[in-house]
Order: structure tokens, then sequence, then C-alpha cells
């Protein structure tokens, strides 16, 4: 494992499953410090992550899923992290699989690793409209990354130090995963996959339910498109006390 | 006087009469009322005068009176909706960023308040001497 690695789990009204999470995660890389971000629940999800050994970083309100997550790369920006991998609380992660994410983002020097339920078969259930919106999403982000992404909405990933610093600046806030990607493409980061095993989540309920479906596509492909025309300032000009000097 | 204008004149008032009362009772900022005033003040301007509501009905090229009050009420609610959606919007980057920082400072208190308790108690004769918590 590498030297300055913190691993994050965002996590919000998920006490039944996130010490399971800490636990197995702690067992595979158990000098990296565990921290979970609690998102203003209201169950024991904080007990259940301090129990299990877990740092706690407690938001004073719920902000959704992009701002717990950028919290937490926020936190090991400024604390000197060199790499992040970030778990989801709801158990569908194999921790095994961090040394996978870590093995390609050190080794062959990409920025963003994720892990992907598609690549290979590995027995994640089949659920047809996930993978319909995967495969839409997978389509039209073709053209905008240059390269076939088979999991865009997976949420298990390694990033280093200079996507972490694009990330804890900009980060979007709703159902970030997909948007992440064409951040990272504006900045000229690199970002692959990897193949890995996922689990049906233990318990709670997904962010996207199937009436938020629609909503989640629109949302998303809209995010997209303004960070494709998104503007952003091509000159940064001295301050004018250095300018004189 | 057409009816839509004495209405609209009677709405326009109204609003004046709400945004005044709302800034007085710190229900709205100064700053916050000023886009309902300036709305509201127009709207009254162009229902009392008859020079004012052919002139913009010449720049829209609308004859109807009521149309010309209308289509304006309308435009200057789309702009007044779209102001407001600038200001929450900064408003809640700004309300992340400060959650976000809230959640960081927390953490490092209770890192120092350890830290601390574990210093105590190896100080204390005899004390066993706590692990400090830390990323």
């Amino acid at each position: 494992m590498p030297p300055h690695l913190m691993v994050i789990i965002p996590a919000y009204n998920e006490e039944a499953s996130v010490g399971d999470v800490v636990r197995a995660v702690r067992r595979v890389a158990p000098e990296a410090p565990v921290m979970v971000i609690d998102d203003g629940s209201s169950d024991g999800t904080s007990q259940a992550a301090r129990d299990a050994g877990a740092e706690l970083l407690r938001l004073p309100h719920h902000l959704g899923l992009g701002g717990a997550v950028q919290t937490g790369y926020r936190f090991a920006f400024e604390h000197g992290y060199d790499c992040v991998v970030r778990v989801d609380s709801d158990g569908q992660h194999n921790p095994a699989d961090i040394r996978l994410l870590l093995d390609k983002l050190l080794g062959d020097g990409f920025d963003m690793v994720t892990g992907s339920r598609y690549l290979a078969e590995n027995g994640y259930p089949r659920q047809w409209l996930r993978r319909l919106g995967s495969q839409i999403f997978s389509l039209l982000l073709y053209p905008i990354l240059g390269k076939r992404i088979t999991d865009p909405t997976s949420g298990f990933a390694a990033v280093n130090r200079r996507a972490l610093e694009v990330f804890s600046r900009s980060f979007p806030l709703e159902y970030p995963e997909i948007e992440a990607l064409v951040v990272l493409q504006r900045k000229a980061l690199r970002f692959c996959e990897v193949p890995v095993k996922m689990f049906p989540r233990r318990s709670g309920r997904s962010t996207i339910g199937s009436a938020q479906a629609i909503y989640y596509m629109f949302r998303v492909l809209l995010g997209v498109l303004v960070n494709v025309i998104k503007y952003e300032r091509r000159f940064h000009p001295r301050p004018k006390e250095q300018a004189r000097g | 006087m057409e009816r839509i204008r004495i209405v609209a004149a009677v709405a326009s008032l109204l609003l004046v009469g709400q945004s005044v009362r709302s800034v007085r009772r710190e229900h709205i900022r100064v700053e916050y009322s000023m886009a309902w005033l300036g709305a509201a003040l127009l709207l009254l301007v162009l229902c009392l005068s008859d020079a004012a509501v052919a002139a913009v009905g010449r720049l829209l090229g609308v004859r109807d009176a009521a149309l010309v009050i209308l289509t304006l009420a309308g435009v200057l609610l789309l702009f007044l909706f779209l102001r407001y959606s600038i200001v929450v919007s900064s408003l809640k980057d700004h309300n992340i960023q400060l959650a976000q920082k809230v959640g960081m400072l927390e953490w490092e208190i209770e890192r120092l308040n350890k830290q601390a308790e574990s210093k105590q108690d190896a100080e204390k004769p005899g004390g066993a001497g706590g692990s400090a918590a830390g990323a």
C-alpha cells in the first residue's frame, strides 16, 4: 500500500452496513486511515463507523453524495495525502479490489482509476435498467472522453494528488460520478477502469429510485454539457504589486 | 382606464407595500428588495402613464395596452427569477463550503481534545498514556 493513502467512505443513513464496510477496508489496508464522512445521517451511522474503528467527519447537515465525497477529497488534499480510495458505505464494493485500483493508479501513472462491474463477468446481478443506462451514458460520453467507459456510474475510485487538487476545488454535487469524468477530461488528466467485483447493496435504498431515473438522466446530461462548454479563465493576470515589481 | 391596468396598478402597489413591509421586518435584506421595488414601480408607471405604454408598445410592436403591460410584467418576472436563481446558487455554494469547513474543524477539535487527554493521562503519576487519534 502507498505510504500516504486514505480511504474515504461517504455515508448517509447506512447504520446497518457502514461498520462492516469499515472493518473490511481496515483488514485490507490496515495502515491507511479510514475516514467516514457522515452526511448528516439521522440514524446511528456515526456511532457504527466509530465503533468499527474509523475516523469520523460529521457534516452539520445533508449535502448530498457529491458534497460528502468532496469533503473527503478536500480533507485529504489539505492534509497532504498522495492518494485516496473512495468506497461506498452500502457494501457494494469489494475492499479486496482496492489493491487492483492502486496498482493501476500507481503503476501506470493514471490520475483516477475506477472499478467497473461490467468490464468482466463477475457475478454482479443483471439489472437491465441500470446496465442500459450505463450503456447509453457510455455511448454519449465516448465523443467527449475519447474512450469507452463501461461503468460510468461506479463510485469505487482511486485518485492521486493531482486529481485530488482538481476535485477539492470542483466536484459535482448531485450524481457526481459521470460529471467527474468530464471534469478530469477538461483538465487533461488521465483515467481508466479496472474490472472489479461488486455486490448488491446490503441495506438501505439507492439514491436513484425508479421514479428519479428520468430526472437523473436529464440532470447528468445537462451537467455533462455544462462541463463541456464551461468557461474557465485561460489567463491569470498577475497581481498589480507583482507586475510592477 | 382599462380594468387590466387598474388591476396591475393595484398589484404593483401591493408589491411595493409588501416589499417595504418585509424589509422593515427583516424578512428580506434591502439589497434583495430593490429588484422587486424596481419592478413594481416600473409596472406602476406603465399602468398610470398612457405615453409610457404607447412608447413601450411601439418598441415591442404591440398596440394593445393590456398586452404591453402583461408582456413587460412577464419579462420582468423572468429576469427576477434568473437573478434570484444566481443568488440562491451562490448561497448554496457558500453553504456547502461552510458545512465542509465546519465538519473538518470539528474533526480537528476532536483530534486536539483526544491529544490533550492522552497527554494528561501520560503526565499523571502511573498514567497509562493513550494513543493519539489522527490521520
